[in-house]
């Protein structure tokens, strides 16, 4: 990694979880945008452990008005910045989890990229609802036991894949859609950079391993975001006007069973009878991704 | 009452169009609204002023909801825009969570509200329930008689909502369709004269990277009661911020709709009509019809519902034999209207001794008759003789329906 | 230290001043704060493990100032880095991703 002048926009004292993906995924937003930028922040972990009244750990503006609304609230932002004079370059930036991007504030999104506004949002996706207790989202990915799809005798956690959120983003055409990682910080911030100097709706999805909610230790957060990337399970794109314009390749893809050993949400498929066949399943879609993707 | 100065200038148009007239002179920054019946024309008139360049420095938005609609006008005033909205029944109803946050956040953001029912059963016609459900939220709820108030009081309440003590949201409550959709000669509110009457918005709080603060963090039980007791004190202060701004809008525009209440013949009545919206027009007409038979009729119109005028709902119902109120509403489950229900509580404590009666009618647009209306008041006449019989019940049921 | 180390006591010096006043400050409209203020909680208690540099092993890379989720590596004159323990968690990222294996993490003493 060469050396980013790291200016730091997200302060300390925060009450994020030791080794917290949030945390992550806000420092390097912010390390991508710089401090002239305008933050929506929905409600979420990162709003919670950042913000507790009379305190904040944000040194840029930041506001967070509901769960379901982050996307509308900055379209607001820039549509008042553009009737204010105020625009030049003030960037508008949302940033939520996969709950409030994927689920309930889907339709404030799609709503905010049709309308074009100038904004880029980034979706920290640690796959779960975690603020309210690792509750299952339609960013959690097949087989994960989580709060409300817990394995047990008749299941193997979450009974469907991941949603494809970028995709569903890029369909509006949007003029640049990437999927990144916290485990690539470098990676991140330049996109995060090359986001916001785009003008249009852009939109980042940041892949974040919760050491909470997927039950690893404190210490391998970025470790496990990496090996998510390296088994092809979380392919890092770039796409234009929703075509891929650049992907990350994994010259050796490591196999899935490294990366689901890693966490206890996938502990069962290794206890379980018929959770080999299942292992399987993850390892065929982490081959789909890398022909899909070309990630080879 | 119509000032003879007006009359010149008066033109015939449709409500909807008055009033999105009347929010274009305003100058927002930030239009977001997401069409429903009966509040479309307004919000098809304020895109066509845009179209035509007639709005200067403003967006509008064509939002994909009301959810967004008033979310991206919680973003838009939080950078320091003068925002408007316009929505009714369902859309309202969608909005709910996003108003108690727009006022939490004090925003001043402003609406206008053609009221009317919710569903189920769907039906597109004028009764108060919608904005009546969101009384809790802390908005300011003015409700109008007639259009030219409706247009009218979309300055003031700006004014009024703006005041760097009060910082809250407020709502124009205009019936729908009664007074949304008639066609009724009005004075288009003159642009010179608002621009006299109301100042830009300046808030004290914006988001800017100059000056980065953190809007909308999390409060704790520590602090949480704080905010809504300051809340609640916000709309202490709005009581009288009504009345006198009422009365500058008098004196630059020359016209007066009451400010918090508006009696009319009041001042002897023994018996007093309550009731908000254009109900008021019919009622009038019955009490016109009783003081020419001598009989001391009145009408006490409340026009701010949230804030509550307490003291002055008291003060001009405290002489009257007996007080009847008409709520195009109903709480289900106390067979009441929300007006009779709260009109009741602030007597409960005062020395004022009088029969309170309530009826609940125009559910869904159901006409309201002069003949009802002379029902109601030979009721209450007869409440006032011999004593409350029924407290409060639903007017011009019909039986055989049931 | 370097200016952008300082950076968090110059955008709001007040904040590092009055700790105790933390529940004091006023409640505002809209629940307003000021930037960078969660200084005042002091995170470095939640600590078990406590990373510590090996500066020989050291080679400046920078690593763990980006890899911090607590923003508790600060760069020193020297070019080397150092923790502020009121802040660290010991969550053990830094050690975890320090390429030259140049940091340890020791059992904190309580
Ligand atoms: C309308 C509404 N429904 C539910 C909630 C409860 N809630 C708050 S945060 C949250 C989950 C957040 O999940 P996500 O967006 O993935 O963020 P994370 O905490 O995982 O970072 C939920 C369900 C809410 N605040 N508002
Ligand atoms: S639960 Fe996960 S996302 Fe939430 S604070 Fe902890 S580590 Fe961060
Ligand atoms: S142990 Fe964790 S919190 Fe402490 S300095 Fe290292 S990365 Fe930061
Ligand atoms: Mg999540």
């Amino acid at each position: 990694m060469t050396k980013i002048a790291p200016k730091m926009y997200l302060s300390s004292g925060h009450s994020g979880c030791a080794g917290c993906c949030d945390a992550f995924a806000a420092k390097f937003t912010l390390m991508g945008t710089g401090p002239n930028c305008i933050v929506v922040n929905p409600t979420g972990c990162l709003e919670v452990m950042s913000t507790p009244f009379p305190l904040s750990s944000w040194k840029v503006p930041w506001i967070h008005s509901l769960f379901e609304n982050g996307s509308a609230v900055a379209s607001g932002v820039e549509a008042a910045l553009k009737a204010l004079g105020k625009k030049n370059d003030i960037k508008v930036i949302a940033i939520g989890g996969d709950g409030s991007t994927m689920d309930i504030g889907i339709g404030a999104i799609s709503g905010a990229f049709e309308r074009g506004h100038d904004f880029t949002y980034v979706c920290m996706d640690n796959e779960a609802y975690m603020n309210t207790g690792i509750q299952r989202s339609s960013g959690t990915p097949y087989d994960a036991s989580t709060t409300t799809s817990p394995a047990g005798k008749f299941s193997f956690g979450n009974p469907r894949p991941k949603k494809n959120m970028p995709a569903i983003i890029a369909a509006h055409g949007s003029p640049y859609v990437a999927t990144t990682s916290i485990g690539f910080p470098r990676d991140m911030i330049r996109k995060v950079k090359k986001a916001t100097e785009i003008v249009g709706p852009t939109y980042i999805h940041s892949h974040a391993p919760c050491t909470t909610g997927w039950g690893f230790d404190t210490s391998k957060t970025l470790e496990i975001a990496k090996l998510a990337v390296e088994t092809g399970l979380w392919p890092m794109y770039e796409m234009e006007y929703g075509e891929i314009m650049q992907v990350r390749r994994i010259k050796d893809p490591r196999p899935v069973e490294e990366y689901l050993r890693t966490q206890k949400r996938f502990k069962h498929l290794f206890t379980m009878e018929g959770g080999e066949k299942e292992i399987q399943k993850i390892q065929d879609s982490a081959d789909w991704n890398i022909k899909h993707y070309g990630l080879k | 009452m119509i000032n003879p100065a007006d009359k010149e200038k008066m033109v015939v148009v449709e409500g909807s169009y008055a009033v999105a007239h009347s929010a274009k002179t305003c100058h927002p920054n930030v239009i977001s609204a997401y069409p429903i019946t009966p509040q479309t024309h307004i919000v098809e008139n304020l895109a066509q002023f845009i179209a035509d360049g007639k709005i200067p420095n403003c967006e509008y938005l064509n939002v994909e909801s009301e959810f967004s609609a008033i979310s991206s006008l919680i973003g838009a005033a939080a950078v320091g825009a003068r925002t408007y909205s316009a929505t009714t029944s369902q859309g309202l109803l969608l909005m709910h969570e996003a108003l108690f946050n727009a006022s939490g956040m004090r925003f001043p953001i402003i609406m206008t509200v053609t009221n009317r029912a919710v569903s189920a059963p769907i039906n597109i016609w004028n009764d108060h329930q919608d904005a009546i459900a969101q009384r809790d939220t802390g908005w300011i709820q003015l409700y109008v008689e007639d259009v030219q108030e409706a247009s009218d009081t979309l300055p003031q309440i700006y004014k009024i909502a703006e005041d760097h003590e009060i910082m809250l949201p407020g709502m124009v409550c205009m019936d729908g369709y009664i007074l949304s959709h008639v066609y009724e000669p009005v004075v288009l509110l003159e642009q010179n004269l608002v621009d006299n009457f109301l100042p830009p918005f300046h808030p004290e709080n914006v988001l800017d990277p100059e000056d980065p603060k953190t809007f909308g963090a999390f409060a704790t039980p520590d602090t949480y009661e704080e905010f809504r007791y300051l809340q609640e004190q916000a709309m202490q202060k709005t009581l009288p911020k009504i009345e006198a701004v009422a009365k500058e809008f008098e004196e630059v525009f020359g016209r007066f709709h009451g400010g918090l209440v508006d009696g009319y013949m009041i001042e002897d009545a023994e018996i007093v009509i309550m009731g908000m919206g254009s109900v008021l027009g019919t009622v009038k007409d019955v009490v016109d019809q009783y003081r020419a038979k001598g009989e001391k009729i009145g009408v006490l119109k409340v026009r701010s519902f949230r804030p509550f005028p307490k003291e002055q709902i008291l003060e001009s119902i405290q002489n009257a034999h007996a007080v009847v109120v008409l709520d195009k509403n109903i709480s289900i489950g106390t067979n009441e209207g929300a007006l009779f229900t709260e009109t009741k509580s602030c007597l409960y404590n005062s020395k004022v001794r009088i029969p309170l009666v309530g009826y609940t009618l125009g559910h869904g647009g159901r006409d309201i008759r002069i003949e009802s209306i002379v029902k109601v008041v030979e009721g209450t006449k007869a409440a006032a003789k011999t004593g409350i019989m029924v407290e409060s019940q639903f007017l011009d049921l019909k039986e055989e329906l049931l | 230290m370097t200016t952008e180390a300082n950076q968090d006591s110059t955008i709001c010096p007040e904040i590092l001043k009055n700790d105790h006043e933390t529940r004091e400050s006023k409640v505002t409209c809209c629940s307003v704060c000021k930037p960078g203020s969660t200084l005042k909680n002091k995170t470095g208690g939640w600590r078990n493990f406590r990373p510590i540099y090996n500066y020989e092993k050291c080679t400046k890379c920078g690593i763990c100032e980006i890899v911090c989720p607590d923003m508790s590596v600060k760069p020193r004159e020297d070019g080397f880095f150092e923790y502020d323990y009121d802040y660290c968690k010991g969550c053990g990222i830094c050690a975890n991703e320090c390429p030259e294996d140049a940091i340890g993490m020791i059992l904190e003493e309580k």
